[in-house]
């Protein structure tokens, strides 16, 4: 059977994305925390030796020669991948510099000697905003001073994303859910108790699982990331009965990496929006929010613009 | 093909300029185990490390940071997904071109790869179509495992080659350490 030509996929849009991660980065970095390495056990299939078989001639060996031959090592390397210089380099010239005409401003009485020589210096050129990344095993802390945290594009897509409420009984019948938005723009809740369970309700593959082990814990199927466009994470009293703010909101990421956000800063309130996602190109921006608000989940949902919802109640959405 | 042969590509088909990674697989009737699988291209040195996380190339992550390695959303003919490689734009440092085969761990519903009825790893000529070389039945002698490594290209003094591995592994943690990788 003839195969379509790969020529004519669809357009990809994402490349333009792509483009923008290859620049280059920030020179001098700091030095990062040792990331944690994966066992290195041994295959399970060991390879025997390599024979050499013939490939199936599917491709006429007589055709001539083209100026683009690949074979062996003839191939001409690419361009160096060194980044360019930029307009903005400082970098002291080679000559000296011109002599500065005096200015109407110069308030210099004469007779004193020349000014030292001006010295350029090399600035150095930062971002506007810098990513706060999270290594595998590394514990990052969100505060009001750094509320964000940027995974890369394997944390967003390889194995799941857990948020998990870490509290004792004193803080009382603390419950978790979530608010979220599909890329189709369907918006809902996912909660373990008092709404759906799963996201989309009755789904028999949710991208979104309301659960609970020790603590309760709302679980993202990065599988289908791709699907999740944003992500409120709230907790609520199950019985409605006033929280004592207390504990840890842990977001738990690939390879054992961990963002914590301390709840005992929190006062007041009946419901609170611990933590928000963002799906940016691919990567999630996980936001501490730590906000409380009076009423219940449809306020603190409305209030985070999932206005597309409708509800039952003050806790539960139509499904 | 079997495991650990290996052929010589761009020697065998000298006008070869882009070539696709395709992987078939049939897991038969278990729904939760074809959905969560994910096939992946991992950009490595000579020593099968991988340059870095951005070199992985899966459907969260579809080109390399150099784009010569393009991941097809739309599958192709009979394979589930496959990666297209242009072969001139590889940069130097990419000495070998790893597809890999994973099970995400998301689901409720734990699967392993050795449910797979079948799984193959074939190299088409991206100008016409022409399958240039298929593996064997990699799923055989499969059991607990969640992750594969199938075949790789590789950089030869002839040219590019490409060679069967069907390494399995019981967790794709282990695949990635095996190939440096750190998230």
């Amino acid at each position: 059977m003839a195969l379509p030509d790969p020529r004519t996929a669809p357009p990809r849009p994402d490349l333009m994305f792509l483009v923008r991660r290859s620049r280059p980065r920030p020179a001098a970095p700091t030095a990062p925390p040792e990331p944690i390495s994966f066992e290195r056990p041994g295959r399970h299939h060991v390879a025997p030796a390599a024979p050499t078989v013939e490939v199936r001639a599917s491709e006429p060996r007589n055709q001539p020669s083209s100026s683009l031959d690949l074979d062996g090592p003839s191939v001409p390397p690419p361009a160096p991948a060194g980044p360019p210089s930029t307009s903005l380099d400082l970098d002291a010239p080679t000559s000296p510099p011109p002599s500065v005409p005096s200015s109407s401003l110069d308030l210099d009485l004469g007779g004193t000697p020349a000014p030292p020589p001006v010295t350029a210096t090399v600035r150095t050129v930062r971002p506007a905003f810098e990513d706060v990344r999270v290594r595998g095993g590394e514990r990052v802390y969100l505060s009001w001073a750094r509320p964000t945290v940027t995974l890369t594009r394997l944390q967003s897509g390889i194995g799941t994303l857990s948020f998990e409420a870490a509290c004792s009984a004193e803080v009382g019948d603390l419950r978790l859910g979530a608010a979220y938005e599909f890329s189709d723009h369907f918006a809902s809740t996912v909660q373990r108790t008092d709404g759906n369970r799963f996201a989309p309700p009755h789904s028999k593959r949710p991208v979104i699982v309301g659960d609970r082990d020790q603590f309760e814990k709302i679980t993202v199927d990065l599988r289908q990331s791709r699907n999740l466009r944003r992500l409120a994470v709230y907790a609520f009293s199950g019985n409605r009965t006033p929280l004592e703010w207390g504990g840890t909101l842990i977001a738990h990421v690939l390879g054992g990496g961990r963002i914590e956000v301390p709840l005992d800063v929190l006062s007041g309130g009946q419901v609170a929006v611990l933590m928000s996602l963002y799906n940016i190109d691919g990567e999630f921006v996980l936001r501490a929010e730590m906000q409380t608000l009076n009423g219940d989940v449809r306020e603190a949902a409305r209030a985070y613009g999932y206005d597309t919802i409708s509800w039952v109640d003050d806790r539960t959405p139509v499904s | 093909m079997k495991r650990g042969a290996n052929v010589a590509l761009t020697r065998e088909v000298p006008n070869l300029r882009t070539l696709v990674l395709g992987v078939q697989w049939d897991a038969g009737g278990e729904a939760v185990l074809a959905d969560n699988l994910v096939m992946a291209a991992l950009l490595c040195d000579r020593s099968s490390h991988i340059l870095s996380d951005k070199h992985f190339v899966f459907f969260n992550q579809l080109g390399s940071p150099e784009l010569s390695v393009q991941q097809l959303e739309q599958a192709l003919g009979n394979d589930q997904e496959q990666v297209e490689v242009h072969l001139a734009d590889v940069p130097t440092e990419v000495e070998r071109i790893v597809a890999i085969l994973y099970i995400n761990e998301g689901s409720l519903q734990r699967r392993t790869l050795g449910q797979l009825r079948r799984c193959v790893v074939r190299v088409l000529n991206a100008d016409g179509n022409a399958e240039l070389v298929q593996s064997e039945d990699l799923a055989t002698g499969l059991t607990g495992e969640l992750a594969i490594a199938l075949g790789e290209v590789y950089r030869h003094t002839d040219g590019w080659r490409f060679k069967v591995l069907g390494a399995a592994y019981k967790s794709v943690e282990a695949l990635f350490g095996d190939y440096g990788l750190t998230v």
